[in-house]
């Protein structure tokens, strides 16, 4: 059994909370989904999760406590209304786990209307002895994403999540064969927020050089320490197909 | 927020956000003062978040104040011996397309260096049979694409797209597996690993979801050059087994299941009330017969696809 108190036995993660009246937000977590046998052995497993819009947290809840066998589950759209309103933002995910065993955790986002269902992960944004070479193999201000989508009727949106009491500064750049097409300003994102830029908005200027490369443009994220950066696909209905988030630049 | 318009490409990337200094002016700085730590104290880069020290690490080849060594002999992203080998799953039916997109993107903070590379791809139908295989070269900067819908290949393919980049890393590259079917796009992305020894496809299915519009499909590809065996055990709330299968994946085998259809309505059908969700394992379960899986889940009054790895 592993000390509980341990401060490496906790993963920070966060994810974006789509507009509630339009959107279910779930997490689901199976622990036992580990490399390691035998099952029950590592350690006990739970998350709370904090919610807020503009900034401000607007409710908290945690889960009750597992081992491998069972599963951790938190509807944080539910959560989130419990202010008595829909909320768009964003939350943080307080994972407390047994070390060594590597998880993915799940966010699953229901459009209410359709029933479209998406999967996204959460992604880490504190590392601790989970994943210890992180922090000198990959650049972690440096979030890469491959490739437009030409010939659908999807439209690409980024996501950006701010999960620290700080303010943050970045910049997004396409690249195409030649190079930089184009940077944006440096752009800012208070403590606690999330913001969404539909990409043909952030680079309007270079529409037509964009959409002449066919898809052969890619997208990168520089920040100021590690921002969370997710690509988010809508059809044309403006219905979510997919939220995945971007790469870190890995020199491993 | 701030203004979120382009500025063009602007020919001094910004280094350190905090202090707001860029490429040139520590470049000049360095070549002035000698060294990095001398550029720190005077410019304060990568004193404060410290979200750059492996850049300010790169650039210099020298080890920035504060940071710990980057180990055996430092790391800088020139160094680009060896390969890595990528793989995704590629559908290409009535239904869906795919799209393969990889990057050679060079960071910004190092504009202008050269990281041309060459790369080698292959494409195998579901028995692991190679359909195409070509070489190529990517230039710094360049995304590379491959597009079901622009290759004339048998179809319905199921099948595995395997993409080695000539170097150690990753770099920017890593690999991106769009699937489309002209109303949406889904994507997920894929490394060099070979996924888990066990799984939990995270879709709770109950009456109500059979009422939904949703579809599930599971691909299931081995990336080993040897067998393995899979079983899939559809669980309850409680976690008692009510089904179990088996697949055999022969080496490089894609396979493609409608699980709505082949396990969880027959199943549903005898346990009405169940909350269902499904668990695959390899047997024996250990890393070297791990399966790689992705599921998908298929709107049919929309007819927008969703996907994800396990």
């Amino acid at each position: 059994m592993k000390d509980p108190t341990d401060g490496s036995s906790v993963l920070m993660q966060a994810g974006y909370l789509p507009d509630t009246s339009e959107y279910t937000t779930t997490i689901r977590h199976f622990p036992g989904t580990n490399a390691h046998l035998p099952w029950g052995t590592h350690g006990r497993f739970s998350f709370e999760v904090e919610v807020f819009e503009n900034g401000v947290k607007i409710g908290s809840d945690r889960t009750p406590e597992c081992d491998e066998s069972g599963s951790l589950e938190m509807d944080i759209g539910a959560l989130a209304e419990r202010c008595g309103r829909p909320v768009n933002g964003m939350y943080v995910v307080k994972y407390r786990h047994a070390k060594e065993i590597p998880v993915e955790v799940y966010a699953f986002h229901v459009h209410k209307a359709s029933g479209t269902y998406v999967s996204c992960n959460i992604i880490p944004f504190i590392g601790d002895q989970l994943y210890p070479t992180v922090h000198t193999d990959q650049m972690e201000n440096t979030l890469f994403w491959p490739g437009l989508i030409p010939e659908t009727d999807s439209e690409s949106h980024l996501v950006v999540v701010n999960p620290y009491d700080e303010n943050m500064g970045f910049q997004v750049h396409a690249m195409g064969a030649a190079g930089v097409l184009a940077r944006t300003a440096v752009l800012h994102i208070k403590p606690f927020r999330a913001a969404t830029f539909p990409l043909p908005e952030l680079f309007f200027e270079c529409e037509a050089e964009i959409r002449a490369a066919k898809g052969k443009v890619s997208f990168c994220v520089s920040s100021q320490y590690k921002l969370i950066a997710y690509m988010m696909f809508k059809s044309r209905g403006q219905v979510m197909s997919m939220m995945d988030h971007l790469h870190n630049f890995c020199l491993a | 927020m701030g203004q979120s318009t382009a500025t063009g490409a602007a020919s001094d990337p910004i280094v350190c956000y905090c202090f707001n200094r860029t490429s040139k002016q520590l470049r000049d700085a360095h070549a002035r003062l000698g060294s990095l730590p001398e550029v720190q104290k005077e410019t304060r880069a990568g004193t404060k978040c410290g979200g750059c020290r492996m850049i300010l690490e790169s650039m210099f080849d020298e080890n920035p104040d504060e940071i710990l060594s980057l180990g055996q002999g430092g790391r800088n992203v020139c160094v680009r011996p060896g390969s890595t080998l990528m793989k995704g799953f590629v559908a290409a039916d009535h239904r869906l397309d795919t799209v393969v997109y990889s990057s050679n993107g060079v960071p910004p903070q190092f504009d202008g260096q050269d990281m041309s590379l060459p790369l080698e791809y292959m494409l195998l139908d579901s028995s692991g049979n190679p359909v195409l295989h070509r070489t190529a070269r990517l230039e710094s900067n360049e995304t590379f694409c491959f597009d079901t819908r622009k290759e004339n290949l048998p179809r319905p393919l199921y099948g595995m797209f395997l993409l080695r980049l000539g170097r150690a890393n990753y770099g920017a590259g890593r690999f991106n597996t769009v699937w489309t079917n002209g109303v949406s796009a889904c994507t997920t992305h894929e490394i060099n690993d070979s996924g888990r020894p066990c799984s939990v496809l995270p879709v709770p299915v109950d009456d109500a979801f059979l009422r939904g519009p949703n579809s599930i499909f599971l691909a299931m590809q081995n990336p080993h050059d040897w067998p393995i065996r899979l079983r899939l055990e559809a669980v309850d709330a409680n976690g008692a087994v009510l089904a179990c299968l088996h697949r055999e994946l022969p080496p490089r085998n894609s396979q493609w299941l409608n699980v709505l259809k082949e396990v969880f309505r027959p199943l549903l059908a005898e346990h009405a009330g169940a909350r269902l969700t499904l668990r695959i394992q390899s047997e024996p379960r250990r890393m070297d017969m791990a399966a790689t899986l992705y599921f998908f889940l298929h709107n049919l009054e929309t007819d927008i696809w969703s996907a994800n790895h396990l």
